[in-house]
């Protein structure tokens, strides 16, 4: 097949075409991208990547609060199951559930725990423009009422928002995002819509095809402010990628103290 | 794309407005909550419709009565045929409610018996986390229902809107109540939304039907409460004081099959089971607050489990029953039957029989109350403290006669109490008391587990007379029934009269004890002895009647009386009146500051305090005015509370410290220097350097007061003395610093049982006249001049120069002596006289001779009279002085192993030489413990010198003056010797 296509190219003079940014990717299993950490629900507010795939994934995320001058502490863990399906090479449709949604909070010294399915976005990615080094996408998110974890209502939100990635070097990309998400309630109490813009610059470094080490700012302004780096680790194993990534914040309103995850996919395309 | 986006606006737009809002929790400003309890409907005479009200109260006259009756102009009164219930206003301030809106009182319609102090909405235990509410609405529905809404947030956190509706409908037996809130944070916060009710101990008694409680509650401190809460289907409490002033309270969810909650003699919570709830989540909690007229908690749970038949369709049955005592008696007295009614067999583990309801038979013994249906019940018939008979009853599927209980014979004993001389009638107090430890085994007892354990118990510790092992004696005579045995009883009428016993042996039926008892010539004239620190029912933590409380005054003998109830000003002079004491006895109108709401912050330490207690008097008395007119007390520095207060006395103002050393309660301090972590090695800074010790003398913002311009301290509190050398210590200090008070020594005494009134007391040394003629002006002045004695019985009559010890610096000649002379009844021994110079003892006179017979009529009551050169005194003293006598029992050595914030030490005696070597140090700490304890001296045993002092005070005789303050450089001022010179 291969000496085929060679043939083919021989045969008609031509040069062969440089592969595009999305393409040109190091390793299939290597997530790309701002890290997919973020502090609200499910991935709310994280930097979607420009390059549409097809994978899917298991995830954890681990946040924590702890202040003890305000005697106030609280642990959230999801387990999370995600995926993408890359309906072509420039659109993308992407879910993520926090399958199991566990939280812990201390107010004083009365604890209480709750375990619940948790929150599910729903969202598809458009690239806009792609050249050979640099690919600039949309994204949209739907935030879904599927959780249970607020008492008396359900979470309901959407989010917009437009990725850019730069791959001058193979082992270079640097990449933001800028989102506006709106989230509010339906139940029977008022919705309290509230809303956040979010700006995600960052890059990843991938000295070898098998790991890389991704570094991001993020800003956020709304009722919910934060100024965090975040840094993770990916990996590769064939098409398994993993990433182990963590932030916290060093301004705003948000009181995490850390938050953390860990991913783990497997990519089809 | 697009169709992405515009669904997801669609969506948005539908979610965001399209969802059935509930009451007020969306958060429309003319909002009401719905109706509380749907399910639930009592029937009544239509006629009694026309009794339903809703207004706000504008006499004082309108107010519930009862020991806690405190619903005052402004708040807002609704009643029915049934109930009344009043919310407190907004902005008024009561307890733990930061600002109103909580309920207030709560009692059977028309009757004096509101034992409810209050009862608010928390979701947590932090101030931050309960209601602060801001505005209140009557809703005036009639003939259907009244209803009060009030709407706030929680206390400083204003995103979080809560609001409260309480209903009454015409045939209500209690009041709905349905409160919604909202988390309008950004934080995932764990909530128990609960009602707090604040009983405070010595009052009400809450009881659940859980495992192996009951009445009895799993102990905790405020780091251990979440391990505390217990699931119930509901929860009642009934008062324990006098038999005509108690009613019942229970409460029931009207939507959840259990509450969740925990119980103290302290404090209960009840609500929602605690629960995450995450930013937009909201709660609401529906219940019914049943009040019923009964002395036990069943007729509160009876209508309880009717509302729960209603709610949830669970079925109950009616018990019936008769207690019958061997000779005949009458009961309708929690003291002569109380009946408890528990799942389970006599088989099964008491800690695990769920005890469901409890009684007080009728007068002719005969009972009923109700528990669910098809349970296995034991029944326990109770009397005098102590279970009598018990029985079981299988399967209870339907109304039972459970037939009589038959109780073992009490004795009827009437008591009368002499004046030899006269052969007159006078007050006194008895003390009953097993003669040995083989009688105390037959009749100790409690109230069901609760309050103090007494032998005999004849009746609660914290109500009427009798109560624990006192009886009350009113023109010298008194009834008391008592339980089979031989006991020893004494006739108490204070410290400077004789004291007498008679051991009697009750065998069952009448019997009749005589008393003769003398005064003695011990008081000296122009002294007028006062207790300055006293509760009755009007504070939240007490509920002695004020008939009771006044006889205890006169029992003791008293001259002047200072009525100091937490936050509430209370005056005793119409029952003074009452009890023809008015030409004996001068009571005067005052209060104990109390803070509830922590707020303050010091420095190295994170938990918000309070600032502890502070009396205050003569303050006027005006019950038309939120807390009888007593100032708002939270969240100021002492200095601020003294400009608050300042326009609320009624002449010379006195404020006193209070116990400044006590443990606090609940995380409540109760006194300020302890609160704020002071290190009595360090001395005061000049100025406000931001130390913690700072606080102590700093003079806060907005105030013209300094947080120290208090003008006496507690030196002795309490009947036995408890924390004599940490009140000391501070008292010492002090004096040491320049900062000049009164000490004092008062009983704070809060019934009969937990300190006897006048013990100890002051000898104020004054121009005014007791009774009628009785001048506060004078004695206030007397007093804040140092010119009183602090005394348990012992008198110390000293003078140097012929000039009795008070506050004003004199230089004393050379060559002075001191001139001591003591004295005291015969059964109040003193063993030895110490001088303490600049907190130093510089001598000690013991072996001083003891009486030989206790109760001796006549006879010497002089132990020592004497002179002791002031040069002996002051050897080593190299500025100017105070000193300070003390007479009574030799005091343990004791020391500072540590004890201050974070174990530091901070000069304040922790520990004493227990281990009785001569040195104070770790062997002397018991195990586990990093400090402590801090014994009193060893108590005699019976047959030994002291014995009946201890007998009836658990204390040991002691007194001491106010100092001397010695200008021994003759400058005319007093250069105080610093904090080296009140080391102990």
């Amino acid at each position: 097949m291969n000496a085929l296509v060679l043939l083919t190219f021989v045969s008609l003079g031509a040069e062969p075409t440089p592969p595009l940014a999305c393409d040109a990717w190091q390793s299939k299993g290597l997530n790309e991208g701002p890290a997919a950490l973020g502090y609200a629900e499910a991935d709310v507010a994280t930097g979607r990547r420009a390059c549409p795939r097809s994978e899917v994934g298991l995830g954890a995320r681990f946040g924590a609060i702890i202040d003890t001058p305000d005697f106030y502490g609280s642990v959230n863990v999801n387990g999370l199951l995600y995926g993408s399906w890359a309906v072509r090479s420039t659109t993308e449709v992407f879910a993520t559930l926090e399958a199991v949604n566990f939280n812990y909070a201390v107010n004083a010294v009365l604890t209480s725990t709750q375990l619940t399915l948790g929150n599910m976005t729903l969202g598809a990615t458009q690239v806009l423009t792609q050249s050979e080094t640099f690919v600039g996408s949309v994204s949209a998110r739907l935030l879904l009422p599927t959780s249970f974890e607020i008492p008396g209502a359900r979470l309901i939100g959407g989010e917009l928002g437009a990725s850019g990635s730069w791959r001058p070097k193979e082992w270079l990309e640097v990449h933001g995002y800028l989102g506006g998400d709106l989230s509010g309630a339906i139940g029977r109490a008022a919705s309290l819509p509230r809303g956040g813009v979010v700006l995600v610059a960052g890059a990843q470094l991938t000295p070898f095809k098998w790991g890389g080490l991704v570094l991001d700012l993020t800003g956020r302004l709304g009722p919910l402010s934060y100024f965090a780096p975040t840094v993770a680790f990916r990996f590769a194993i064939g098409k398994v990628g993993l990433e182990l990534a963590a932030t916290r914040p060093l301004a705003g309103t948000d009181r995490h103290t850390v938050i953390g995850g860990l991913r783990v996919n497997y990519r089809f395309d | 794309m697009k169709q992405f986006v515009v669904a997801l606006a669609g969506l948005a737009a539908l979610g965001l407005t399209g969802c059935q809002k509930e009451g007020c929790l969306n958060g429309e400003a003319d909002c009401r909550v719905p109706p509380p309890c749907p399910r639930v409907a009592f029937t009544c005479e239509p006629s009694l419709s026309e009794l339903l009200r809703v207004a706000p109260i504008d006499s004082v006259t309108q107010r519930p009565g009862g020991l806690n009756g405190l619903g005052t102009v402004g708040d807002v009164k609704l009643s029915n045929g049934f109930v009344d219930v009043v919310i407190a206003n907004i902005g008024t301030q009561n307890f733990l409610d930061p600002n109103g809106g909580s309920i207030l009182d709560l009692a059977p319609h028309g009757k004096n018996k509101d034992t409810v102090n209050n009862v608010f909405q928390v979701v947590g235990l932090l101030p931050r986390d309960a209601a602060f509410y801001t505005s209140l609405e009557i809703i005036d529905e009639r003939p259907a229902r009244v209803a009060v809404q009030v709407k706030g947030t929680l206390d400083g956190i204003p995103s979080v809107p809560i609001v409260t509706r309480y209903e009454l409908t015409p045939c209500d037996r209690g009041v709905r109540v349905r409160t919604e809130i909202l988390n309008g944070s950004t934080n995932t916060q764990t909530w128990s939304m609960v009602d707090g009710f604040y009983w405070s101990g010595r009052e009400s008694l809450p009881f659940a039907p859980v495992e192996g409680e009951g009445f009895v509650h799993a102990s905790f401190g405020l780091t251990t409460i979440n391990g505390a809460y217990r699931e119930f289907p509901y929860f009642a409490a009934s008062s324990h004081s006098s038999d005509e002033q108690i009613s019942a309270i229970a409460l029931a969810s009207c939507t959840e099959k259990t509450l969740e909650g925990f119980h103290s003699d302290q404090i209960s919570a009840a609500g929602l089971k605690r629960q995450v709830v995450m930013p937009r989540g909201s709660l609401i909690y529906e219940r019914y607050l049943a009040v019923a007229e009964s002395k036990g908690v069943e007729g509160a749970i009876d209508l309880a489990l009717e509302i729960r038949k209603q709610v949830l369709g669970e079925q109950y049955v009616t018990l019936t029953g008769k207690v019958e005592r061997m000779g005949g008696a009458s009961f309708d007295a929690e003291r002569r039957a109380s009946v408890i009614i528990i799942e389970g067999t006599l088989t099964t583990d008491l800690t695990k029989r769920i005890p469901w309801t409890q009684l007080v038979p009728a007068l002719d013994g005969t009972f009923s109350a109700r528990v669910p249906a098809g349970k296995s019940y034991v029944v326990e018939a109770h009397a005098y403290g102590r279970k009598q008979v018990e029985r079981e009853y299988a399967q209870v599927s339907g109304d039972t006669d459970l037939g009589s209980f038959v109780l073992p014979s009490t004795g009827s004993l009437s008591f009368r109490v002499e004046e030899a001389a006269t052969l007159s009638l006078i007050d006194a107090e008895l003390f009953l008391i097993p003669v040995d430890e083989t009688e105390v085994a037959k009749v100790v007892g409690t109230l069901h587990g609760r309050f103090a354990t007494c032998a005999p118990w004849l009746g609660s510790p914290a109500g009427a007379s009798p109560a624990c092992n006192r009886v009350l004696v009113h023109n010298g005579v008194a009834t008391a029934d008592v339980p089979v045995g031989r006991f020893d009883i004494y006739a108490f009428h204070g410290p400077y009269w004789t004291l007498a016993k008679q051991t009697v042996e009750v065998t069952g039926g009448p019997q009749m004890v005589s008393f003769s008892l003398r005064e003695l010539p011990l008081k000296p004239a122009g002294v007028l002895a006062a207790d300055l620190h006293v509760h009755g029912a009007a504070s939240f933590d007490s509920s002695i009647p004020d008939l009771d409380r006044v006889l205890s005054f006169a029992a003791s003998d008293l001259d002047v009386v200072i009525s100091t109830d937490h936050d509430v000003v209370q005056d005793y002079a119409r029952i003074v009146r009452d009890l023809g004491l008015e030409n004996t006895l001068a009571t005067v109108v005052g209060l104990e500051t109390t803070g509830h709401i922590p707020f303050l912050t010091v420095p190295g330490y994170g938990f918000p305090l309070v600032i502890g207690h502070y009396n205050f008097w003569p303050i006027k008395y005006d019950p038309s005015l939120p807390r009888n007119g007593g100032p708002y007390d939270e969240r100021v520095e002492p200095g601020q509370l003294f400009e608050r207060t300042k326009n609320l006395f009624s002449a010379e103002p006195f404020i006193e410290l209070n116990h400044p050393w006590a443990d606090p309660e609940f995380g409540r301090d109760l006194g300020f220097p302890r609160a704020i972590f002071m290190d009595l090695t360090k001395n005061l800074p000049a100025g406000d350097d931001g130390s913690r010790q700072a606080f102590f003398a700093r003079t806060p913002s907005g105030s013209t007061f300094a947080n120290n311009a208090h003008h006496a301290q507690e030196v002795m509190n309490g009947t036995d003395n408890g924390l004599f050398l940490q009140y000391r210590a501070f008292w010492h200090y002090s004096l040491s610093q320049g900062v000049l008070k009164t000490g004092t020594a008062n009983s704070d005494s809060h019934s009969l049982t937990d300190n006897t009134v006048g013990m100890p007391q002051n000898l104020v040394t004054t121009t005014s006249a007791g009774g009628p003629a009785f001048d506060i002006v004078a004695f206030n002045r007397a007093l804040k001049e140092g010119r009183s004695l602090g005394t348990n019985g012992p008198i110390i009559d000293a003078t140097i120069g012929g000039r009795a010890f008070s506050l004003l610096p004199f230089a004393p000649a050379a060559g002075a002596t001191v001139k001591v002379k003591v004295s005291s009844a015969p059964w109040i021994p003193v063993e030895e006289i110490r001088f303490l110079v600049n907190g130093e003892v510089k001598k000690v006179i013991g072996g001083l001779p003891l009486p030989a017979d206790p109760f001796a009529q006549t006879g010497s009551l002089v132990r020592y009279d004497g002179e002791v050169a002031l040069s002996e005194l002051l050897a080593g003293v190299t500025g100017d002085a105070w000193l300070v006598i003390e007479a009574g029992k030799p005091l343990l050595l004791a020391g500072d192993l540590g004890g201050g914030l974070e174990g530091a030490k901070d000069g304040m005696p922790d520990t004493t030489d227990n281990d009785g070597n001569g040195v104070v140090d770790a062997a002397d700490v018991k195990a586990g413990a990093k400090i402590g304890p801090l014994a009193d001296p060893p108590k005699p045993k019976r047959g030994e010198t002291g014995y009946d002092f201890t007998a009836i005070t658990n204390g040991y005789p002691l007194a001491f003056t106010n100092p001397f303050i010695l200008d021994l450089n003759a400058d005319g001022v007093f250069t105080a010797p610093g904090a080296k010179g009140a080391q102990q």
